[in-house]
């Protein structure tokens, strides 16, 4: 998929567990995994704004645009 | 005030007719050469001679008379579950769409002896084709049912 989910670099970065990190936001883990894992199929504005808030960071460090070879 | 009618009253009351209408055709199954001999003596004696196709066209209709009301059952059960948008009930839908088919195709060709068989032929033409469409939409709604699992 085009679209790759950087979240488990800035957990590493903001020194934070995935648990914790879901619970902040305020989603479940479940969710959370669904996102590191690459299997979203869309994320809404509201869960882009919290992570941002929550890890201190833009969308664009969570989320980046790789072209399909 | 409370609420009569529910939906899960009429979940109910549509897997009761459901089997009940199996049930008949069951009986119809087994009582069919003593049925349709007094029918065809008793109203329309001109037709006796055509007892045999008469059964042939009934027996070959129960069987997706009987394979569609079972699917039914099984689609009923599924939503009283509450497993409504999932690949399974799309294939149990389009059986049963192919399975009026089928039924239409039987009456079509009963329509050659007793040319009344075509409107049953249309109705279940009919009902094939609607039950297509309902096929389409349950179809349309797992890919968005999917999609939605998938919206973090």
């Amino acid at each position: 998929m085009p679209i790759i989910v950087n979240l488990d670099v800035m957990l590493a970065r903001r020194k934070m567990s995935a648990g914790e990190l879901a619970e902040r936001v305020g989603i479940t883990p479940a969710n959370l995994s669904i996102l590191k894992n690459q299997k979203a199929k869309a994320v809404r504005f509201s869960t882009l704004e919290e992570l941002c808030r929550v890890l201190d960071c833009q969308p664009g460090d969570i989320l980046e645009y790789q072209k399909e070879e | 005030m409370k609420k009569r009618w529910t939906e899960n009253r009429s979940l109910a009351f549509t897997r009761w007719c459901t089997r009940i209408v199996l049930a008949l055709c069951i009986v119809f199954g087994a009582a069919a050469s003593p049925l349709w001999q007094w029918f065809l003596t008793s109203l329309r004696p001109e037709l006796t001679a055509l007892l045999r196709l008469f059964l042939i066209s009934s027996y070959l209709l129960l069987v997706p008379a009987i394979a569609a009301l079972l699917l039914l059952l099984r689609l009923l059960r599924n939503l009283a579950d509450g497993t409504v948008f999932v690949p399974e009930n799309v294939v149990l839908l389009r059986g049963i769409s192919w399975l009026c088919a089928i039924a239409c195709g039987i009456c079509a060709a009963s329509a050659l002896y007793y040319p009344v068989f075509l409107l049953f032929a249309g109705a279940f033409g009919l009902m094939a084709l609607l039950l297509n469409a309902v096929k389409n939409c349950f179809g349309q709604a797992v890919a968005m049912q999917d999609e939605l699992d998938l919206t973090v």
